[in-house]
């Protein structure tokens, strides 16, 4: 019998699923190397008892990540990376699984390992870690990840690719983690020292999309409102409504 | 409803940035100051429909799965020591190094404390102290004689006194080097502390191997480059409303259930 008020909650319910995405996505609008998510509806076929034709439901289906790349600030940094070309870097998160990441602002800890900003080692192109030594003045990145000093080659960074960058699950800390697939070493991708990639979260599409949830979730709550509304005047003149 | 606490983390977040950027602005003409960066992080993730999960029994999955992130974190405020310009002064004691290192300086309680800022100066003694009063370390001590000081570019510190055409070297100013200079706790009044993420320091001779050379009469300005913390600036104002949007336009979305009778 309320099968409209449904109908109209289960578009509610995806519709708070995007404004959270939206804003996770603005949240994330100065985060380097972060990419922009986007919600997947379905329609979700019911046919109950007694109906003709089906009810279509609204179910959030799954999410993407947009794969354009995002804009590239110089910073001179001498640690700082960026890649041209869909590649990632490789991370040794805690517990020794390599994960990936966009994010290029590299520091150098104590003992002069090259670790993120979370703290975790950079991973090398062999899965261990870059130990840049003491006396290092001029560290160079070039196109493949090479990590030289004045004296030579220290390392070479492990950049991977993937064949569906959608495989990747969100980690936290800017990592990803891969899902299915394999990470295949980078062919189609060049490092740019000096540089680190923006977020590719774009203002005025997430600002557009949040106004059009907001009016989407005000138009659905007008529905239940009327769909209350008629209910009420039945029951009142099916009743008498006490006139 | 999760998007107004991920709202909240965004306008922190970019508080944050503002609070950076600002005192970077603040410390424009401040000598030997390193421009410090926020550095964001992704917060954790809600899988909701986790990626790969299996959808039917013939063993399809999910391509993509629901991850609902949680917002924003600042991951970092880290310095970056970039070399900063160098400025001519008349100040016979004013020191810059051009390259890596820091100055040593004796604090009152007897630790060390590490500074780019050269502007030295001499105390009742005679010996080179900082604008704060603190010595530097090793202790250099000028006699009251002394016509002319030169510090050369290996921080030797030599003296002509009067009747001698001959300089007489007084004392041997050193550098200090860290492997993570980023690593070091900034204590104000330009000076920073050595720590677990530094590393300890390798001292050595300025202008030797890969310590950098000093300049005398002249002074490092802070790295600070306006024109990128004013558009830094302008980015941070900018997501932080983007941000309060958000929240507001939560509210709305509460606001419209909360009329439902």
């Amino acid at each position: 019998m309320e099968n409209s008020i449904y109908l109209g909650l289960s578009r509610q319910v995806t519709l708070q699923t995007n404004m959270d995405i939206i804003a996770n996505n603005v949240a994330n609008m100065n985060t380097t190397g972060y990419r922009a998510q986007n919600t997947l509806f379905e329609e979700y076929l019911v046919k109950p008892r007694g109906y003709d034709d089906p009810l279509s439901f609204v179910n959030d289906q799954g999410q993407y990540q947009i794969t354009t790349p995002g804009s590239m600030r110089e910073t001179g940094s001498q640690l700082d990376a960026a890649i041209v070309g869909d590649g990632f870097f490789s991370v040794q998160a805690p517990g020794g699984e390599i994960q990936y990441t966009r994010d290029g602002n590299f520091s150098r800890s104590a003992d002069g390992t090259l670790i993120t900003q979370a703290g975790f080692p950079v991973a090398s192109n062999g899965g261990g870690i870059i130990t840049i030594p003491a006396g290092s003045t001029e560290i160079a990145i070039d196109d493949n990840g090479n990590v030289s000093n004045q004296d030579g080659q220290i390392g070479q960074l492990g950049i991977f690719e993937f064949a569906n960058a959608q495989q990747l699950e969100q980690q936290g800390n800017n990592l990803y983690k891969i899902v299915g697939g394999d990470a295949a070493p980078a062919t189609a991708s060049r490092v740019k020292q000096g540089y680190l990639e923006q977020s590719n979260v774009k203002p005025v599409l997430e600002m557009t999309r949040m106004i059009e949830t907001v009016r989407d979730y005000q138009s659905v709550q007008k529905v239940l409102q009327s769909e209350n509304d008629r209910l009420r005047s039945a029951i009142q003149k099916l009743t008498g409504g006490g006139q | 409803m999760r998007s107004l606490d991920i709202g909240a983390t965004g306008m922190l977040a970019q508080q944050l940035n503002v609070d950076v950027i600002s005192n970077n602005i603040a410390n424009m003409t401040t000598t030997g100051y390193k421009r410090q960066r926020p550095a964001f992080l992704d917060l954790i993730y809600q899988n909701i429909d986790k990626p790969g999960s299996t959808s039917s029994d013939t063993g399809t999955t999910v391509p993509t799965g629901i991850q609902l992130g949680l917002g924003v974190r600042a991951g970092a405020v880290y310095r970056e020591h970039a070399q900063g310009a160098i400025q001519i002064t008349e100040n016979p004691l004013d020191v810059a190094i051009t390259g890596e290192g820091f100055f040593q300086i004796q604090m009152p309680d007897g630790d060390t404390a590490y500074t780019r800022d050269g502007t030295f100066q001499m105390n009742e003694n005679g010996e080179l102290v900082t604008v704060q009063g603190f010595l530097v370390d090793p202790g250099i001590t000028i006699p009251p004689d002394a016509i002319s000081i030169d510090i050369n570019r290996e921080g030797e510190v030599l003296v002509t006194q009067p009747g001698n055409t001959a300089t007489t070297n007084v004392g041997q100013i050193q550098t200090a080097r860290f492997v993570n200079p980023a690593g070091l706790e900034a204590i104000g009044d330009n000076l920073f502390l050595e720590t677990d993420a530094s590393s300890t320091p390798t001292t050595g001779t300025p202008g030797q191997d890969e310590f950098g050379a000093l300049r005398q009469s002249a002074l490092e300005q802070s790295n600070v480059n306006v024109v990128a913390e004013i558009t830094q600036l302008i980015t941070a104002q900018r997501s932080y409303e983007m941000n309060s949007n958000v929240i507001s336009t939560s509210d709305e979305m509460l606001q419209t259930v909360s009329q439902l009778r």
